[in-house]
């Protein structure tokens, strides 16, 4: 084990030599690179545009995903799509002016980039038709007619139309006092390639379609993928706005606790210059900035500012003891060269193993997040020590350093109690119950979406409240799950294969949860019915394949494709929640289990709700997996950094109790576990092993002398605990204030993140102490110093 | 080295050239060693009076002239050419912008060791200081060591002055190995290698300063705590890329001595070995 982590860890430990000497030799020069980094990468950073895709939220190698992305373009309009609703505030829609506006809308919305104008649908696009059956035989048009010219006769007209047509509910609402225009995007242009860019669509809509049309006699209500992900760039100032306050937060109190200007600035400046850093680097591998990744920024300041105040703290230190501020400088440098370094590594490195999971997005993520982590170690442990040294800390800093050692009874004596056996075993009782206790609730938690609507969302803005009103208004719910059945070519229309469906159709209708659905099925019966005088005895799959035949000869698009292997069925449901969607694959599966052959083959699936059941099903293993990868490569650095297992339980103890905490703690707000949420276990992790490590390299350093774990861990509290705790308290307020952030996915995030970072600053001063008492972890270096004795010896002979 | 060997004076005459002559004098006078003289600059007149003080006890003077821009490759061809047993220089450690002083291109570049001289004070009856790396595992650093302990030894015995060793120790490093985490420990470990070392030499000290570094602050405290006057020191002369990014840390404590130094390079231990008595 030593010989193994002497070699592994020898190029951390060597390297410091090189680094010190370097960056102290000539400090201008060294400056002035990173100042010209600084501006490179700040002029790239501001160039950094959203970044939002939709087929980077879901699981690609999912089997779900990958039938739909196999069929996708058979099946039109099925993927990414905003539903636009018209609706009157007094009256009907059958008055001349609603049509016209609704007319309007839709021709906007025609040539509006990034939309499938093959696929638009509404009651003005010529797709959407109405069939009868009358004596002469079947009759059937466009449901506004050709004459259409705006008079009582042609609404009357258009009425009947509407009614014959089975629009009603789809396109038409219920009580008839909105209609909607289906607008299906390409997430990538078929012809030039470019990606849809969301905030783009999402502005035009609003100015070409809500601004302009709203009025008081009519009121435009937008849902869709492509709308929540614009609202939230839209939110994105919003976001920064609370960064920038939680900034200045952190400004005033680290000053407050410093007393030094210089070391409140520069750790400050440090961290902000990481954060551009990230950006830019971000910027220059042709990432964007997706709206679910907004808070790693945010991340990687709070990680900077803990390393920074580690470091000013230590210069202090060190001022106070009688160095110069080059001296101090380069003595904190060196102080604190490996713990920060295996900190931020393993952070890293953690962050990178956020890789296994399969979604874009995600992965994405821990790019950023890795990225800004390995940016930290430049601009936290190398840049601000090199400034700190040509601007000091500062008098009143360092006399209040001196004052403070030179203490005698402080209150962190009463933390020591901790460290002695009968404190020791209080803390862990304490905390093995609430480890019980969050076990508990957490199973409670849930994968998906909890609620209906958009949860990255208030519940009261515009997005969820347009949301509702479709739901409440329309039959066809925005939520659908799209079943592809594949058959052999040309059989997608024999008795075989629509029997079946039908019984699948049937057989659907009955779980919970599904509101409706819609197949070729439903065409071939109500057409055949209408070939026999509309008889109900005839509404039924006919035997006759050639009455089939007949009946489907008219087919609205998206129900089959052209060479007749692929007929979805597309389920609407009475929500997405997680398990709504779970009961409904398992009895699909169920059902595909029993009937699927040669010829039929039952697949899911499509649709946003088909893509979210993926989602979620993925979500589900990648939790752990990804938990157990972070953790791994943590606890592997720990291990190696201090060669002993008792400490790797120190350190890793109370970082596991933060992560069962805080899922419990989801569970009890009622966030679910999904896309957007998923990393932030794994980020808390790296937040809390900072505190970890640095306070346990402190302690060691004290029992390596051979103080006694009270006394050793009262010193310990006295410069890096002090320093620790304040980090913790002073990101947990700046991060408290989210909550009143009009973006709840961030108000959520904050309530989180705050947890985070007061329960792993809590875990690790009080809990490190009464495990290393308790495991007895006084002994870590004490035979290694034998044995380096001896080496020497050895070589001065 | 010293004994019958010649001695290579540099003097500028933009400077103050009388601390350099006068420790070439006393040096020279006192070995009976050849001086020659590079003359930095076109003023005979100067440099032969130079020339005549030097001459004054029997000591054989050899006058070249040069110019900084010459300087060091006249220097080379010089050293290539005759064996010279030291370098004699005042110490000038400026530096222009962020290019190498003189002095560190000499230290560097030659390959004879070299006195830089900052004082007036005579080295007769005072202290000498070898500054050490105790701590290095590096078997050039050791022999490097050993000659600086013998030079100074040397230096210490001709000019009946006290011998004195200084060792910097690095500051503590919080997760490295166990012993360097704590300063006490730390120094209690270069003690015991100094000590070793001294013993294996068979040289007695009159006093060692064992003290936290970093080098460029513990060898100038050091030389004030013990009223040094000549710091005895070796240099790993890195040139090229390496010398320009991490440098070299004798150049570095030139500016922060006030006393004479000698500086010693890697590699001389065959010079030096022969003067073992």
């Amino acid at each position: 084990m030593n010989k193994l982590s002497r070699i592994l860890l020898a190029p951390i430990k060597g390297s410091e030599e090189f680094a010190e000497r370097f960056l102290f030799h000539r400090r201008l020069p060294v400056l002035l690179v990173f100042a010209a980094l600084t501006l490179f990468l700040a002029w790239q950073a501001v160039q950094i545009r959203p970044d939002a895709s939709f087929v980077k939220m879901i699981p690609t190698s999912h089997p779900y995903v990958e039938n739909y992305l196999k069929n996708r373009d058979d099946l039109a309009g099925l993927g990414n799509s905003v539903r636009v609703a018209v609706a009157v505030n007094e009256g009907d829609i059958f008055t001349a002016e609603f049509q016209e506006t609704l007319q309007k809308i839709t021709d906007e919305l025609f040539f509006i980039p990034g939309v499938d104008r093959s696929a638009l649908t509404s009651i003005w696009t010529p797709n959407v038709r109405w069939t009868e059956v009358t004596e002469e035989g079947f009759v059937g048009g466009p449901v506004i007619p050709a004459d259409y010219d705006g008079s009582a006769a042609s609404l009357e007209q258009v009425k009947l139309n509407i009614l014959r047509s089975g629009q009603v509910g789809r396109l038409v609402a219920n009580d008839f006092r909105s209609a909607i225009v289906q607008v299906p995007l390409f997430d990538k242009h078929p012809d030039t390639g470019e990606k849809l860019d969301y905030q783009a669509l999402s502005q035009q809509l609003e100015t070409l379609i809500r601004d302009k049309y709203q009025s008081d006699q009519i009121s435009v209500h937008i849902t869709g993928f492509a709308k929540i992900v614009g609202d939230l760039i839209d939110g994105a100032a919003q976001v920064a706005v609370f960064f920038g306050i939680a900034l200045l937060i952190t400004l005033v109190l680290l000053y407050l606790y410093s007393r030094s200007i210089t070391g409140t600035l520069v750790p400050l400046a440090c961290s902000v210059i990481a954060v551009i850093w990230q950006l830019g680097l971000l910027k220059l591998l042709g990432f964007g900035l997706d709206p679910y990744s907004m808070l790693v920024p945010f991340l990687v300041f709070a990680i900077a500012v803990s390393h920074g105040v580690q470091i000013v703290n230590t210069i202090a230190l060190e001022s106070a003891r009688g160095a110069d501020s080059w001296l101090a400088a380069r003595r904190a440098f060196r102080a604190l060269y490996i713990p920060g370094l295996t900190a931020l590594l393993s952070d890293g490195i953690g962050f990178v193993t956020l890789m296994v999971i399969d979604i874009r997005v995600i992965q994405d993520l821990a790019i950023a997040a890795s990225l800004g982590i390995a940016v930290i170690i430049l601009t936290n442990l190398f840049l601000l020590p090199v400034i700190m040294s040509l601007l000091g800390i500062g008098e009143r800093a360092t006399q209040r350093a001196l004052i403070a050692e030179q203490k005698q009874d402080s209150n962190w004596h009463r933390l020591t109690w901790f460290a002695t056996p009968t404190g020791a075993k209080f803390a862990v009782v304490v905390a093995g119950i609430l480890l019980v206790g969050g076990l508990y609730q957490g199973q409670k938690l849930q994968i998906g979406d909890l609620d209906s609507g958009a949860p990255e969302l208030r519940a009261d803005s515009r997005y969820n409240v347009d949301n509702r009103f479709i739901t409440q208004h329309y039959s066809t719910s925005s939520d659908t799950f799209v079943v592809m059945v594949g058959t052999e070519k040309d059989q997608c229309s024999s008795f075989n294969t629509l029997s079946l469906v039908d019984r699948f159709q049937y057989y659907l209708t009955n779980i919970e949860g599904v509101q409706s659905s819609v197949s070729l099925v439903n065409v071939s019966k109500r057409v055949t019915s209408g070939l026999n005088e509309g008889n109900l005895k005839w509404r039924t799959v006919s035997r006759n394949q050639l009455v089939i035949n007949a009946s489907l000869s008219y087919v609205p698009a998206g129900l089959m494709n052209p060479s007749c292997s692929l007929l979805p069925v597309i389920i609407f449901l009475d929500d997405h929640k997680a398990q709504t969607l779970q009961r409904l694959t398992g009895k699909i599966e169920q059902f595909a289990a029993q009937h699927d052959s040669e010829q039929i083959r039952f697949e899911m699936a499509a649709g946003n709700s088909g893509f979210e059941a993926a989602t979620n099903e993925v979500i589900g293993t990648a939790q752990y997996q990804m938990l157990a990868w972070v953790y791994a490569v943590v606890g592997l650095l720990c291990l190696l950094t201090f060669r002993s297992v008792k400490t790797l339980i120190c350190i890793i103890a109370p970082l596991a109790l933060t992560s069962i905490l805080c899922q419990a703690l989801m569970a009890s707000l009622g966030i679910g576990v999904k896309v957007a949420t998923l990393p932030v276990i794994a980020l808390g992790v790296g937040i809390g092993v900072d505190y970890g490590i640095y306070i346990y390299s402190k302690l060691n350093t004290y029992l390596v002398q051979g103080m006694a774990l009270p006394e050793a861990y009262l010193n310990t509290l006295k410069t890096t605990g002090k320093s620790v705790a304040f980090t913790g308290l002073t990101l947990g307020i700046g991060v408290v204030l989210w909550v009143f952030s009009p973006i709840k996915f961030q108000a959520d995030m904050g309530i989180l993140l705050t947890f985070m970072f007061l329960w792993n600053m809590l875990g690790a001063l009080v809990l490190i102490p009464a495990l290393a008492c308790l495991l007895k972890c006084g002994a870590t270096g004490i035979e290694a110093i034998s044995t380096t004795e001896a080496e020497v010896k050895d070589v001065v002979k | 080295m010293l004994l019958n060997k010649r001695l290579l004076l540099v003097l500028d005459q933009q400077d103050d050239i009388s601390l350099a002559l006068e420790r070439c004098h006393l040096i020279a006078s006192r070995l009976q060693s050849a001086v020659t003289i590079v003359w930095l600059g076109d003023d005979q007149v100067k440099a032969e009076q130079a020339m005549a003080e030097l001459m004054t006890d029997g000591v054989a003077v050899d006058l070249r002239y040069s110019t900084r821009h010459k300087l060091l490759k006249q220097l080379a061809g010089l050293l290539s050419q005759q064996s010279f047993g030291l370098l004699i220089k005042s110490c000038d450690p400026r530096e222009s912008g962020f290019m190498t002083s003189m002095d560190g291109h000499i230290l560097r570049d030659l390959p004879c060791p070299v006195l830089l001289v900052k004082g007036d004070q005579l080295w007769q009856d005072g202290v000498v200081m070898a500054a050490v790396n105790a701590l290095t595992h590096d078997p050039h650093q050791l022999q490097l060591n050993d000659d600086v302990l013998m030079v100074a030894a040397q230096i210490a015995v001709v000019t009946e002055s006290a011998l004195t060793t200084a060792v910097a120790c690095p500051s503590a490093m919080m997760g490295a190995d166990p012993v360097l985490q704590s300063e006490n420990l730390i120094q209690a470990k270069a003690q015991e290698a100094l000590a070793a070392q001294l013993s294996r030499l068979a040289l007695t000290v009159q006093a060692s300063a064992v003290g936290e570094g970093p080098v460029e602050y513990w060898i100038p405290e050091a030389a004030k705590q013990l009223k040094a006057r000549l710091v005895v020191i070796g240099t790993r002369a890195r040139g090229g890329l390496k010398g320009a990014l991490i440098g070299n840390t004798a150049e570095r404590i030139l500016s922060r001595l006030d006393c004479d130094i000698l500086v010693l390079r890697v590699g001389l231990s065959d010079e030096v070995v022969p003067l073992i008595k």
